[in-house]
């Protein structure tokens, strides 16, 4: 009698977890692809090149002026005092040094304007795909651009790209949606080795 | 009147027989001569106009990143030109060390090369003075001795130069 109850426990949990998952409505979309449509993302984007060639050229300026150095050293060394060799050999090293550094420096702080540019972007989307869900009653989102759905049912999920364009001021419509009129879920995202799944 | 002479010669008798010599010299008419002063003195002129060619290197490399900078300020991103007014503040600053380390390294290189050549004067007076029997010899430059009787003290300069080998 006792193990019968628990079997009717286990079969009604599993009962309510199959209708939940049935009823629960999702929607889908990818994220990174549709943060790259944004114009903001542009911009930013722009931004970041602008500052990216400003800092290759410090860089390039930066080797010039120690080759400049070095082939200078290079040509006098012969006439210079043991003393003073020591001293430019130090001073050669120490530009070549700080140049490293820098070069470091800028990967670094390149990383951290991007990711600085990103969080208002993020939010504002985060936004809008959360004021699609409201209006339309979703219950979740999967992330179509990250790679971990393989397969995605287009009658079972909805794809709230459109909408979330909208909101989020996309005005170019992926050439593959406009052609195809149908949900396409492998939405180039930030990796091209990504895949994802279409009906 | 012969006795009143003979008991004057015979308190004079004792001054005479216990007369004390005494020296002098002037250390700065004797060591401009030495050979070893001349080669002291090259050396350093040697070393000096290294330490100016080098410091002359640095001015120019400093002129040419101010130069630099003055010209492209205005369209370099703040950072950038932060770091290159970092790197002109760090050439100055190199500069006024090495001008410093310089004067530093030429005042224990002269006091190096003084030290052996005072060591070497020292030495001939000594032997002046043992040879001749002085109590003692005065060096009357540099103020030291503020009196030094020019009569009643015997100049061995010649004579100290004869030991240093100066003609």
């Amino acid at each position: 009698m006792r193990k019968l109850n628990t079997l009717l426990t286990v079969a009604f949990i599993l009962f309510c977890a199959h209708s939940f998952a049935q009823d629960g409505k999702y929607g889908y979309i990818d994220f990174n692809g549709t943060l790259k449509l944004m114009p903001e993302y542009l911009e930013a984007e722009i931004n970041l090149q602008k500052t990216q060639s400003d800092y290759r050229e410090e860089i390039e300026r930066s080797k010039r002026e120690f080759e400049r150095q070095y082939i200078e050293f290079m040509l006098e060394q012969d006439q210079l005092s043991p003393s003073i060799v020591a001293k430019r050999q130090k001073e050669l090293q120490l530009l070549m040094d700080n140049n490293a550094q820098f070069r470091d420096k800028v990967q670094s702080d390149l990383e951290s304007m991007r990711s600085e540019l990103l969080v208002p972007l993020k939010k504002k989307l985060m936004e809008a795909i959360a004021t699609v869900c409201t209006e339309q009653t979703l219950d979740y989102v999967v992330d179509t651009g990250t790679g971990t759905y393989l397969y995605i049912n287009p009658d079972k999920g909805v794809d709230i790209s459109q909408a979330v364009y909208k909101l989020v001021g996309v005005e170019i419509v992926p050439e593959k949606i406009a052609e195809q009129g149908e949900p396409v879920l492998n939405v180039k995202a930030e990796d091209d080795n990504k895949t994802t799944g279409k009906k | 009147m012969k006795k009143t002479i003979i008991v004057a010669l015979m308190a004079l008798l004792p001054l005479g027989a216990f007369a004390q010599k005494f020296g002098h010299i002037n250390s700065s008419d004797i060591i401009p001569l030495m050979t070893e002063y001349k080669t002291a003195q090259t050396e350093l002129q040697t070393l000096q106009k290294q330490y100016e060619e080098e410091l002359d290197y640095m001015n120019t490399e400093y002129s040419k990143k101010i130069e630099d900078y003055d010209k492209n300020h205005e369209t370099l991103p703040e950072n950038i030109r932060t770091r290159r007014e970092q790197e002109i503040m760090e050439s100055q600053q190199k500069m006024q060390q090495y001008y410093q380390d310089c004067q530093v390294n030429l005042e224990k290189k002269s006091q190096e090369l003084m030290g052996d050549i005072n060591s070497k004067l020292l030495k001939a007076i000594q032997t002046v003075g043992e040879e001749g029997a002085y109590v003692c010899i005065f060096d009357i430059s540099g103020g030291v001795v503020p009196f030094v009787s020019s009569t009643l003290t015997t100049d061995v300069t010649e004579a100290v130069k004869a030991k240093l080998g100066i003609k």
